[in-house]
């Protein structure tokens, strides 16, 4: 088993311009880790709307490369996005999914299917071949850097072990300010693109 | 069989290249004809809630699109709507098939039509009515209002308006 952190920090070291979409605890910690205005969350009042958010940006920006950082309980709210980003098949979407077996922002309660589920196989079963998983860091360093250079869609399953989270959630924290942020940034990123 | 239906045309003069959709026996006519139009995009989902993230990420990456759903659907995706569509300014369309009201024939229809405008208003989510051919209009108001004020806006589709004589 791993640390999230530890992954995300791998993870960290090879992201180059990538929109990175995060869930939960995986998309705060990330936030910390691998700061930049091509970060964003827009699950703070929807779990589970992640995957579908990158999916959107993928399609939009086929030029780009999108990762989306979810959770489990987060995909599980949403497993039907796997079926559809399977069939629309974006060769630009990377969704990596951290899995600890809890719902850890809200107390760790077990997420339901913990233990007899494995979202590698519902992945593969939905259609995306490229499905891996990860239960050990020399593992997923030695793999990671040829997997981001595949073409996707990709799905990527982290075995991790329940840790603290770098950052508690901000009472301050403005998801409006946030989403004019990540615009601004999108927008000079596009416009540079189409100049 | 028509291979062109008002509203597809109505949503390409608008720009919109992305469809988003769950079928819906009235909205089979333009479902038709929207999964043939090369213009079009079509993006099949398996829940409408998956619709709104995905719009919402179209938007980000500046493209527009229409999420095209059942009222049933656009019930079921109310978290989204709230938290992400309304939440994060989304300029948002959503075309909507409006079972249950004028021109539905069948009872088990009708508490989705009954819920269907009182659920937009609490959302403060505007709408327009499409109810007849002449209606067409609505669709750019709409989508004006949506990128003008930064909000999701609906347009309720009558059974005659989907028709394709």
């Amino acid at each position: 088993m791993m640390k999230r952190e530890e992954c995300l920090r791998v993870l960290a070291e090879h992201r180059s311009n990538e929109i990175v979409i995060g869930a939960m605890l995986s998309g705060r910690d990330w936030e910390i880790l691998s700061p930049s205005d091509l970060n964003f969350r827009p699950d703070a009042s929807a779990m589970g709307i992640s995957s579908s958010f990158g999916l959107g940006l993928a399609l939009a920006l086929p030029h780009r490369r999108i990762i989306v950082l979810d959770g489990d309980g987060s995909l599980l709210m949403n497993l039907g996005s796997l079926v559809t980003i399977a069939h629309l098949a974006p060769k630009n979407l990377i969704h990596i999914v951290c899995e600890n077996g809890k719902y850890e922002a809200s107390g760790n309660q077990p997420t339901v299917g913990a233990g007899t589920m494995s979202f590698r196989s519902i992945a593969k079963a939905a259609g995306i071949d490229k499905s891996y998983e990860f239960d050990n860091l020399d593992n997923f360093r030695d793999e990671i850097p040829r997997i981001v250079k595949e073409d996707g869609p990709i799905f990527i399953v982290l075995k991790v072990i329940k840790g603290e989270p770098l950052a508690q959630a901000s009472s301050e924290f403005s998801f409006l300010e946030s989403r004019h942020r990540f615009k601004r940034a999108l927008e000079r990123e596009i416009g540079e693109i189409n100049s | 069989m028509a291979d062109s239906h008002p509203i597809c045309e109505e949503l390409k003069k608008c720009g919109i290249r992305f469809v988003v959709t769950i079928p819906d026996v009235w909205l089979a006519p333009l479902d038709r004809v929207l999964r043939k139009d090369p213009e079009i995009t079509l993006v099949p989902v398996a829940r409408e809630e998956e619709g709104v993230g995905i719009c919402a990420g179209l938007y980000f990456g500046n493209q527009k699109s229409a999420l095209v759903i059942q009222n049933a659907g656009m019930l079921a995706a109310v978290n989204s709507l709230n938290g992400v569509a309304v939440e994060l300014q989304i300029p948002l369309l959503m075309l909507i098939s409006y079972r249950g009201m004028v021109g539905d024939t069948y009872r088990y229809q009708f508490p989705k039509g009954k819920a269907t405008e009182p659920v937009l208003r609490a959302l403060d989510i505007p709408y327009y009515h499409l109810r007849q051919p002449e209606d067409i209009g609505a669709i750019t108001k709409a989508l004006q209002y949506a990128y003008t004020c930064s909000t999701p806006v609906a347009v309720l589709l009558g059974k005659e308006a989907l028709e394709i004589s």
